[in-house]
């Protein structure tokens, strides 16, 4: 605890270090390598934690006239704050070398101020054992992103998205406002985590409580239907911002979930069935938008969206499991989401970066606009493959060990005779599997189209992989990406006390648990085989096509020898299938139709096609309903008018109110 | 695991690409022509390793690693895959979903090395396998989670072994739906009419043979290859649901055999009897298969 306070009170003076340095290199360096220094320093107080299952607490009195200021660093909160730190330390690392350009114009400070803050409140979000700490946390936590959004707030777009993020994350935060209150008053005021635990709460109070969570929670991770800040916000933030809030800081509403959200969930398998409903919604949904995508960044975000779903699928698989008698599957739920949800932190960060070095070399991450990376940033390339590959479950890599755990626990974690048990699994694995398939869609684009082929644009010829900063940072997640996924079944011992704790079966001996522990150890087997097979198969070729004339040419267009890069399939072709097949799920009726603008008259000079891929959620939802409220706001402008008088006014009614109020 | 796993699968191995000469053979007959010899895949295997290979300037080491990989991966897939009733070389609890990772994965490479050639053909077959295989992702889970339960077996290798014996009395319309299921399967999965046509001449009608257009020599002999042994793991899974068990190991894996190469040939009477469906239509057998496999889960549930 002693040396998690301490990485603390670096990352507070990290931000006044960077508050007080102005312009210049070693505004942007300093800082930087302070928030690296106090996330290795937190990174590896967290992993001692996970590992040793320890739990320290920590109270400071504080003049404060709610709450308290109590710590709690257990295993969950650890395993939590890993993904949190590493990224922290690879994002100052990227963006430090990111932002280099803007040293000498820009106050950089500010910048890694609030990334600082962000890094702060995050730690003390999942170590706060008081509802008060938590809620202030939090709100630091909402806050801080919103700078970090609107760095390059000279763009109209990058405006919109920052006030779109902090709109969002404040109505999430208006729910947890109220999760909060009416769990202080259950307790008898008392903001302590221990009094909620020790609550017995009726049927319809846990109900409500459970909803305020799901929403409020749910909004920060990006749970459909409040995801829509998401793939506005992810792709206007700087490379490095999106990495890190798309890998570690919407990780929090899953944290929220799974401390407070699990703790007030009524009685019964109701619970556990909404948020498996809303988790393979949000998964399905998510890799929907996420394909139709023409911009990198937003189909990455979109991803988020996609990936929360399944981990939320986990949540829901534990909680219903937990509670319809299945301890097994509840255990094995949990650990697989919670691997998940650590290794999406790789991958995603991973994915992030490489899509901040494509912006930095081609000035564009249109996926229309690029192609021929790969043999231009190879490097980049690599990772990014690495990154696709890793996010789309393909064994040898860590996305496949989360997935495959909450698939050994819809099939064999249950006694195949509750009919509905059954048919939940059956569906649960046809969603997991349609958001498999999908996401293998969607990555054969991603990196396919944008790194694969010949460039289709000028820009993209003289582009090359970034400094040796960004490439160290990428290449360090990569390697991470490998090594985890190798490491599947250690994590998923270190994982499971955690799990165990959160279905309730610790000290149980559960034979499928162990037996899970030996099926991953199979697996990296069979991984590591399949490594050695494709070993061979190369040199086999080698050998081969040794001593013969191995000649290069074009590529064979049927016959026709001058093969043009606009020939090629765009994003838009490669996913026409798919989005005609699933036209009802992506575009209902009211949205946006293709626009086309034929070449007309005897010499056609210009055509134009669109076809737009508008959230319809956010479209049919939550825009008529901002502008209902916009509209209601409206009619109070006649309040604000600019007479000083008339002000001086209120203020004199809203004294004399008060006064009535306190003498009455 | 033992002499025999080894022994079946070298010989998969080695019986694979007798399969696409069967298949072929059926068709000719049917169509009145004395057809390409038996045995004509090998021949074209060992003609292609002999020769050199030719590399589009555009390409990347990804356009290489594509046969490889795909080669690689149905090779480990089908160590999972018993026949006649013995032991796979490798098996674990939910080994199915591993597999079929596993072959997505060499999906992927394959779907990748067609994009890297920048052609508009192959970013268009590339596009058609990404999208039939993400619908026949699920379906194909499903259907083996049906497998499975009907059989209690949750190991790709004891549903299959399982299910051979499971009572065909009682489950016999889960078990037929599921056959047919699996059928549908295994003609999306190998590219066969009315899905795809591997013997097209027409470059915009084709998904699977389009995206390897650009790959030749020892590349196109493990592209090659690796279809052959795709079309064998799914005959054994298919011949697997047929209750013949003699006792004796050799006649057992003879009689195993003997039902693979029938598959083989009910995929010529259907490619010689069946035109090509339209694409926009191939959606919809994917569909009646997922159904097919849902109704099987319903039935069992109810017989249980």
């Amino acid at each position: 605890m002693t040396l998690f306070c301490f990485s603390l009170m670096l990352l507070g003076i990290g931000a006044l270090v960077a508050l007080l340095a102005g312009k210049g290199a070693a505004a942007n360096r300093l800082p930087a390598a302070m928030l690296c220094g106090a996330s290795l320093l937190g990174l590896a107080v967290a992993i001692s934690t996970l590992v040793s299952g320890r739990v320290e607490t920590l109270h400071v009195a504080w003049g404060l006239p709610f709450g308290a200021f109590s710590l709690r660093l257990d295993a969950l909160a650890a395993l939590f704050l890993i993904p949190t730190f590493l990224l922290a330390a690879a994002c100052s690392l990227y963006g430090q070398a990111a932002l280099a350009k803007y040293a000498a114009t820009r106050r950089l400070g500010a910048h890694w101020f609030f990334f600082h803050i962000l890094v702060l409140a995050m730690a003390l979000v999942f170590t706060a054992a008081d509802g008060f700490l938590f809620l202030l946390s939090w709100e630091a936590m909402s806050l801080a992103p919103f700078f970090l959004v609107s760095f390059y707030s000279d763009r109209e777009q990058v405006r919109a998205a920052a006030w779109t993020y902090l709109v969002a994350s404040h109505l999430g935060a208006f729910f947890l406002l109220a999760l909060f209150m009416l769990l202080v008053n259950a307790a008898g005021g008392s903001f302590a985590f221990q009094a909620f635990e020790s609550l017995q709460l009726g049927g319809g109070q846990a109900a409500i409580l459970f909803g305020l969570a799901v929403v409020g929670f749910g909004s920060k991770a990006g749970l459909a239907p409040f995801h829509i800040w998401l793939p506005e916000a992810h792709p206007a933030a700087p490379s490095h911002v999106s990495a890190f809030m798309s890998g570690a800081l919407i990780k929090a509403g899953i944290y929220g979930l799974l401390r407070i959200g699990v703790m007030v969930a009524p009685a019964g398998i109701e619970p556990g069935l909404v948020l498996l409903g809303l988790g393979l919604a949000t998964g399905v949904g998510g890799i929907l938008f996420a394909l139709a995508q023409r911009d990198l960044k937003r189909l990455l975000a979109y991803s988020s969206v996609e990936n929360i779903g399944i981990v939320v699928v986990g949540l829901g698989i534990g909680l219903f499991a937990s509670r319809a008698g299945a301890p097994a599957m509840a255990t094995l739920a949990y650990a697989g989401a919670l691997l998940h949800a650590l290794n999406h932190a790789l991958f995603k960060g991973l994915l992030f970066l490489g899509a901040g070095s494509v912006l930095h070399a081609t000035g564009s991450t249109a996926i229309d606009r690029l192609g021929g990376l790969q043999q231009r940033m190879p490097w980049t390339g690599a990772c990014f493959g690495l990154g696709a590959a890793a996010i789309i479950a393909l064994p040898p890599f860590n996305g496949f060990a989360g997935e495959f755990l909450l698939y050994v626990a819809l099939a064999v974690g249950h006694p195949h005779s509750d009919l509905a048990m059954v048919f939940t699994s059956a569906l649960s694995i046809f969603g997991l599997a349609s958001i498999g398939g999908l996401a293998l869609l969607c990555f054969a684009k991603a990196y396919g189209l944008a790194f694969l082929g010949e460039p289709r644009r000028q820009e993209v010829l003289d582009a090359h992989d970034p400094g040796p900063a960004e490439l160290a940072t990428m290449l360090s997640l990569g390697l991470a990406c490998v090594l985890s996924g190798l490491a599947a079944p250690w994590l998923f011992e270190a994982i499971l006390p955690v799990a165990s704790q959160l279905a309730g079966t610790t000290g149980v001996p559960l034979s499928l648990v162990a037996d899970a522990r030996r099926l991953l150890d199979a697996v990296v087997l069979a991984a590591l085989v399949l490594a050695g097979v494709v070993a061979v198969l190369a040199l086999a070729r080698r050998a081969l096509l040794r001593r013969r004339a191995v000649r290069q040419g074009v590529t064979w267009d049927c016959g026709y020898l001058k093969p043009a890069a606009s020939m090629q399939y765009s994003g838009g072709s490669f996913v026409q299938p798919v989005t005609f097949l699933l036209q009802p799920a992506l575009k209902p009726g009211f949205a946006a139709k293709e626009l086309q603008e034929g070449p007309t008259g005897y010499f056609p000079a210009k055509a134009r096609f669109e076809a737009p891929f508008p959230d319809w959620i956010l479209e049919s939802v939550f825009r008529p309903l901002f502008e209902a409220t916009v509209w209601f706001c409206d009619h109070f402008k006649w309040l604000q008018h600019g007479h000083i008088n008339l002000y001086i006014l209120y203020i004199l009614l809203a004294l004399l109110t008060a006064l009535f109020w306190a003498l009455r | 695991m033992d002499a025999s796993s080894f022994l079946h699968y070298g010989l998969g191995l080695v019986l694979a690409p007798l399969l696409p000469g069967i298949v072929n053979r059926v068709k000719a007959l049917f169509a009145g022509r004395q057809g390409k010899p038996l045995l004509q895949s090998y021949y074209d295997l060992a003609k292609l390793l002999q020769k050199s290979a030719v590399y589009s300037k555009t390409t990347t080491w990804v356009f290489r690693a594509g046969p490889i990989v795909g080669l690689a991966t149905t090779l480990l897939a089908l160590g999972f895959v018993p026949l006649a009733g013995s032991a796979p070389l490798c098996s674990f609890t939910a080994d199915f979903f591993f597999v079929a990772y596993v072959l997505a994965m060499g999906r992927f490479a394959t779907i990748l090395a067609a994009l890297d050639t920048g052609s508009a053909f192959e970013g268009m077959g590339a596009s058609r396998e990404a999208t039939y295989s993400a619908l026949l992702e699920p379906i194909f889970l499903v259907s083996l989670l049906g497998l499975a339960t009907l059989s209690g077996g949750f190991s790709l290798a004891a549903a299959l072994n399982n299910a051979a014996s499971a009572a065909w009395a009682t489950h016999w319309p889960a078990l037929m739906l599921l056959v047919a299921a699996f059928f549908v399967v295994l003609l999306v999965e190998n590219c066969r009419i009315p899905i795809d046509d591997p013997n097209t001449h027409l470059e915009l009608t084709m998904i699977h043979e389009v995206m390897v257009l650009d790959h030749s020599g020892p590349d196109l002999a493990f592209i090659e290859y690796a279809a052959a042994l795709k079309l064998w793991l799914y005959c054994c899974l298919l011949a697997a649901f047929a209750p013949i068990r003699i006792g004796n190991p050799i006649l057992d894996f003879l009689a195993a055999c003997g039902l693979a190469m029938l598959v083989a040939i009910a995929i010529g009477l259907v490619e010689s009897t069946m035109a090509r469906l339209r694409l926009v239509r191939i959606p919809q057998l994917i569909g009646l298969a997922g159904a097919f496999a849902a109704l099987a889960l319903i039935l069992l549930r109810r017989g249980a």
